[in-house]
Parts: structure tokens; sequence; C-alpha cells
């Protein structure tokens, strides 16, 4: 009768540890690390413009909107960044590309970036939008504006415009909500050989 | 609204990996012998699950295939809508790339463009086309060299 009490509250105590370890499996993913995305504040970097074409009245352009965040791995031994664009329509949507300010130029490189653990990178972007200036427009903007650069093979010529805060809202409004996207990034865990993705909106 | 975030991956947890669980918690000389036949046990159901599980996700890739093959039919809307509202890119890896300029697609068909990075350079210097494309893109990353290869599937005229 002792004996069979014992087995009883073995087989007992067995279905609750299986019960239990499910559990444990099934928060198991809120336990471990993650990539944390933090959006800077403050803006460090000007606000560009790209120069396309001068018309007789307007001029087309691309407006370049600065956006600093830290990635911070605390995810895995190693992740890679595989990617990251700004889409307006979806997850699976490549609208855009990233521009990344490094050494103060302009700069494609937002792919295959590698993460140790615990790692903080700080990243200086871009986000383009295609925009239309009326000469009035024009002449205001390049009032102050600074020459930056050539623009990669097309060397046309790119122009620091001034901060984000001192911008006239008329310019940024030209970009509507709906355009502004968001950044998705494809992150790869090379030692856990699993894919992540992470959605950092554009606000400005 | 934004799309989904966090695991893009369609993975199924293996049994084995409650049996390890298990013997942590163990207790008592039946408890262990019990867990310890379990981990056997689970480690035979892992070799059939993943055997099994392998079969039915080569079914749901499939499926996924087909159903990517009607999508481009119904035009670059329900492409777009169907790759945003289904786990394709996770499944089979496609992804759509908009707004490509025709100078970009020209460069890009007489063998100018070569790499990835090309394209986004192009399409940068290029942003007021008369004309633009979107191609729906099949992206295969290999894990042992951790090179990416891009293969256009399909151009749509936008």
């Amino acid at each position: 009768m002792t004996n069979k009490h014992k087995t009883n509250s073995s087989l007992s105590g067995l279905i609750l540890l299986l019960v239990f370890s499910f559990l444990i499996q099934s928060c198991g993913t809120q336990k471990n690390g993650t990539i944390k995305i933090e959006k800077s504040q403050d803006i460090s970097i000007p606000v560009k413009i790209l120069i396309h074409k001068t018309n007789k009245d307007s001029l087309y352009s691309t407006l370049f909107i600065p956006i600093e965040f830290d990635i911070i791995n605390t995810l895995s031994p190693r992740i890679k960044l595989s990617r990251g664009y700004l889409s307006l329509r979806g997850g699976n949507v490549n609208s855009s590309s990233i521009v990344l300010l490094i050494r103060n130029k302009l700069d494609l490189g937002f792919m295959d970036i590698k993460f140790n653990k615990d790692e903080k990178k700080h990243f200086k972007a871009y986000t383009s939008y295609k925009l239309t200036l009326s000469n009035q427009e024009k002449d205001e903007i390049l009032k102050n504006a600074k020459f930056a650069q050539y623009m990669f093979t097309s060397k046309k010529e790119v122009y620091d415009i001034g901060m984000l805060k001192n911008m006239p809202s008329s310019l940024l409004e030209k970009v509507p909500d709906s355009l502004k996207g968001f950044i998705r990034m494809h992150f790869y865990d090379l030692a856990g050989q699993k894919n992540f993705a992470k959605n950092l909106p554009v606000k400005f | 609204m934004f799309p989904k975030e966090g695991s893009t991956s369609l993975e199924v947890p293996k049994p084995s990996s409650a049996a390890g669980i298990i013997s942590t918690f163990a207790t008592g000389e039946l408890t262990w012998a019990l867990s310890g036949a379990l981990s056997s046990l689970f480690m035979v159901a892992d070799v059939i699950a993943t055997q099994e599980v392998n079969k039915i996700m080569n079914d749901v890739r499939e499926y996924n295939y087909d159903l990517l093959q009607r999508a481009k039919l119904g035009g670059l809307s329900k492409l777009r809508l169907f790759l945003d509202m289904t786990y394709t890119d996770k499944l089979i890896g496609y992804d759509l790339f908009e707004d490509i300029p025709a100078e970009t697609h020209c460069e890009l068909m007489s063998g100018q463009i070569k790499t990835y990075k090309q394209i986004l350079e192009s399409k940068l210097d290029n942003k007021f086309s008369d004309k633009y494309y979107s191609y729906l893109v099949q992206i295969i990353d290999n894990k042992e060299t951790e090179r990416t290869t891009y293969i256009i599937d399909s151009i749509y005229d936008q």
C-alpha cells in the first residue's frame, strides 16, 4: 500500500514536472535577451538635399531626413543586420533605401553589419523623399545651404540645409504622414540560426 | 499598421528540449529513472517529429509557392497585399523591390549593375524618372558563406 502510494505520488509529480517544463518552454522566449532599438531624441546631423535637376520654375530634389538610433544586442553572441530598408506599404515591400552617414559622407552600407553580445552601435541615418520645389521655396531653402558632397556615380550635388528642428514646417509638410513609412530591419542570429525583424517608425 | 516584429523563422520546438528541463527538476529515484527513460523517448520523438515537420513544411512551402504564382497573375497591388499578409518571406524568401527607375532597370538588364548596393545607388541617383518598375525578388541567404543572392523573379510596370 505504501509502495503504491509512493508510485502514485511520483507519477503525479512527474506529470506536474511535465506541465511545468512546457510552461517554462512556452515562456522561454520572454526570458531571453532581445535586439533593442532606441531612437535618439537629439539629432546631431543636418538635413540634406540632393539636387537632381533645375528647371526654369522648379527644382527636382531628394530630401534626406535624419534619424539617429542605437541597436543593442542582448540576444545572442553574434547577430547580423542582414538588410534594412524604408517600407511604405508592408513588411516585405522595399520602397527606399536607408542611407547612413559615415565619416561625414552618405553611404549605402545599412546591410551585413555584425554585433557581438551586449554590443551597442549608434547609427546616423537618413530616409529619403522625392521633392519638387518652386523657385521661391528653392531660394529660401538653399539660402544658407552648405555644399556637402557629390552623390555616388552621378556626381549630383548634395547640400546641408540646417538642423531638423530649424526646418520650416512648410518643407517638412511636403512629405505626408502616409509616405513617411517605417524602417524595417532584418536580423540573423548567427549562433542560434534564427531570423528576426524589427520596425522603427519614421516621425518628423 | 506595421507588420509583425520578432522571429521570422518558422521553427517547431523539438520534443527533446523538454527532457532536459524535466531532469533538472527530477527528485527521487523513481522520478530519476522515469525522466531518464523519458529522455530517450524524447530523443526518438525528436527524430520522428523533425522528419514529419520537414514533410509538412515542404508541403506548406509548395502551397505558398502556388499561392504566390496565383498572386503574381493578379497584378502588382494583389501581389503587394499577398506579400504583406502572408509569411512568404519566411517560407520561400520573396520580397518586393518598389520604385526601380527606368534608368536603373536598363543598367541592370544590360549588365552594368551587378550588386544589390549598385541598384540602391542607381535608385537614389535617378529618383526622378519617367517610368518605374517593381521587382519580385527571391532572397537566398547562404548561412555558411554569409553571402546573400538576389534573384529577380518577375518585373512589373508600375
